[in-house]
């Protein structure tokens, strides 16, 4: 090997980059030339020398800096919001399954959404409901404790949906019971009620042409048998049973004046300024002649009060509120023969009918002022 | 554990999440990368800046890293392409060098040796303070592309072939270089070759 050769591989030799044999070969060499020999020992000393030279290391703050950096780096960050979107969507179009089952459920809930927001179902769904027959209308109790529900069928009123909807909500209580809500709802939606009357073999009611108000068939409280005292203090104890009677006495006309008019007269009624609770009928029934059977039983105990006083305020009445006749008539006979079995009593009294405060109406109310005595008989 | 893996595998696991992995990295590379980079700009801040940078850069692309690369190439390229950017920026900036020899004529009096010194043992250290800076000098005499592959051979401990890999150029080239540099570091220090021959 030849110096020339040597000094092309002498920084491969000094670094040890050169296989066993190449590096024999030019220890060789190095053995015998001088020259050669020189120029790797100043090389060696060379680096030597260079070693010396201390190697500084960074600041301990740089390299904390760098860990933490690295840490974070790896660590698995929340996925944005549209990154989720986006594996959402991928989910969606990897399993059709559920991408099926997500429509549905959309679809569902928009439904319902919009069945919600518009009142019942659309006019061409709600004609396609079974025709309801007319049911007798039972008379109202006066305090129905599990009693009959009015169901009212609407829709054929003349108004929109929305304001039936409107009219129902105008008459909840300040703080309506569930129940309450229910029977909001089902005045509102009373073809669901006939819808379910007709899927379970229910006596189909036809739909009149005018919004009518009927009661359901079942369970019925004996008709005028006034609730003992145990009964009306349960009916009190048990919000759900106010809540109830609430309901059942609540306006169903079906036109927001003829309700507003009702209500008042309930009012006035229970203030007792039955002259004015007798006007207010009077108008509800002109806005609202449908009424009658709900208003019917009301306006009885107004007379029946006005009468106990004679049947001349009666007869008065009679001829401003002629849409009341009928039930002022009755009673101004009544208070007649009244009258003239006051001016002479005789022992045939007794046999006679009981006086009006008798009716079912008077020991609800003073049972409601005497909880004490109740509660001890209950 | 971690200490027994190559570059690459440690490379791996941290791309797979093991931080640790990155530490075991860190301390393997950061003192000659750093060494490299503080012969080059020769201001321990600057290159304490750029090393962090190397490895921001690092952290960064371990998404992209390919085992095929050799850890060390990709970092020393790193550093390299930023100590070329740093010495492009300094070219501009009219700077005066600790280093650089001030008055006429042939005095060795530098810039360093005037500005007194806060070290209390200024006087045990003379020497072995005088032999560092005429080995810092001696490097930096040396051209870029010497002093590179000095550097990178020397205190790196690349063999030569990653060295052209790192340069992109021949690896004769490449040892060619090493040769020059050598040969000029020996000129420049040959009144220690007996202190050279000491340590030995």
């Amino acid at each position: 090997m030849d110096c020339k050769r040597v000094n092309e591989q002498l920084v491969d030799f000094l670094y040890q980059e050169l296989d066993a044999d190449q590096a024999d070969r030019i220890e060789g060499h190095l053995r015998q030339c001088v020259g050669c020999a020189d120029d790797l020992a100043g090389f060696e000393s060379t680096r030597r020398l260079m070693q010396q030279l201390p190697q500084l290391d960074p600041s301990s703050a740089i390299t904390a800096r760098l860990l933490a950096e690295a840490e974070r780096a790896v660590q698995p960050e929340s996925p944005g919001f549209w990154e989720r979107v986006r594996s959402g969507l991928r989910m969606l179009v990897l399993h059709p399954a559920m991408t099926a089952a997500t429509v549905l459920v959309l679809v569902l809930g928009v439904s319902f959404y919009a069945y919600r927001q518009s009142g019942p179902l659309s006019r061409s769904m709600h004609e396609d409901l079974p025709e309801v027959e007319p049911v007798a209308p039972v008379a109202v109790p006066t305090v129905p404790v599990e009693g009959p529900r009015p169901a009212v069928t609407l829709g054929a009123g003349g108004k929109t949906a929305n304001e039936n909807k409107k009219d129902a909500v105008d008459l909840l209580t300040p703080t309506p019971s569930p129940d309450g809500l229910k029977q909001a709802a089902g005045a509102q939606f009373g073809k669901l009620t006939t819808a379910v009357d007709a899927t379970t073999g229910s006596k189909k009611r036809r739909a009149r042409p005018r919004p009518t108000v009927h009661y359901r068939k079942g369970p019925m409280a004996p008709k005028n048998a006034a609730p003992t005292p145990n009964e009306e203090l349960a009916m009190d104890l048990d919000r759900s049973s106010v809540a109830k009677r609430r309901a059942a006495r609540r306006p169903v006309a079906t036109t927001k004046a003829a309700n507003t008019y009702l209500t008042q007269a309930r009012i006035a009624t229970k203030i007792s300024n039955c002259g004015q609770a007798l006007r207010l009928y009077h108008k509800a029934l002109q806005t609202d002649p449908g009424l009658r059977r709900v208003v019917g039983p009301e306006v009885q105990r107004c007379v029946r009060v006005i009468g106990a006083a004679g049947a001349g305020r009666l007869e008065k009445a009679q001829e401003q509120l002629p849409l009341l006749a009928g039930w002022l008539e009755a009673e101004i006979s009544e208070s007649r023969r009244r009258d003239q079995k006051s001016k002479a009593p005789t022992a045939k009294a007794a046999a006679k009918p009981s006086p009006p405060q008798a009716s079912p109406a008077k020991p609800a109310r003073k049972s409601m002022g005497k909880p004490v005595q109740a509660v001890d008989a209950y | 554990m971690l200490d027994q893996l190559s570059d690459e595998e440690l490379m791996e696991a941290y791309r797979e999440g093991n931080a640790r992995a990155f530490e075991c990295l860190l301390r393997r590379h950061q003192r000659p990368v750093f060494n490299f980079i503080l012969r080059h700009v020769g201001v321990e801040s600057v290159a304490e800046e750029m090393l962090q940078e190397v490895f921001l850069r690092i952290i960064k692309g371990t998404a992209s890293y390919q085992r095929t690369a050799k850890f060390t190439t990709w970092l020393y390229t790193i550093a390299r392409n930023l100590c070329v950017d740093q010495s492009r920026r300094a070219k501009h900036r009219h700077t005066v060098s600790l280093d650089q020899p001030v008055g006429r004529g042939e005095s060795q009096t530098r810039l360093s040796d005037l500005v007194p010194s806060d070290d209390p043992s200024v006087d045990r250290q003379a020497i072995g303070q005088e032999l560092k800076q005429r080995l810092e000098h001696a490097i930096a005499q040396l051209s870029e592309d010497q002093r590179e592959v000095f550097l990178m051979r020397e205190y790196s401990g690349l063999p030569f072939k990653e060295i052209a890999e790192i340069m992109d150029c021949p690896e004769n080239t490449v040892k060619s270089r090493m040769r020059y540099a050598l040969e000029r570091l020996r000129e420049s220090l040959q009144e220690y070759q007996d202190l050279a021959a000491a340590v030995h």
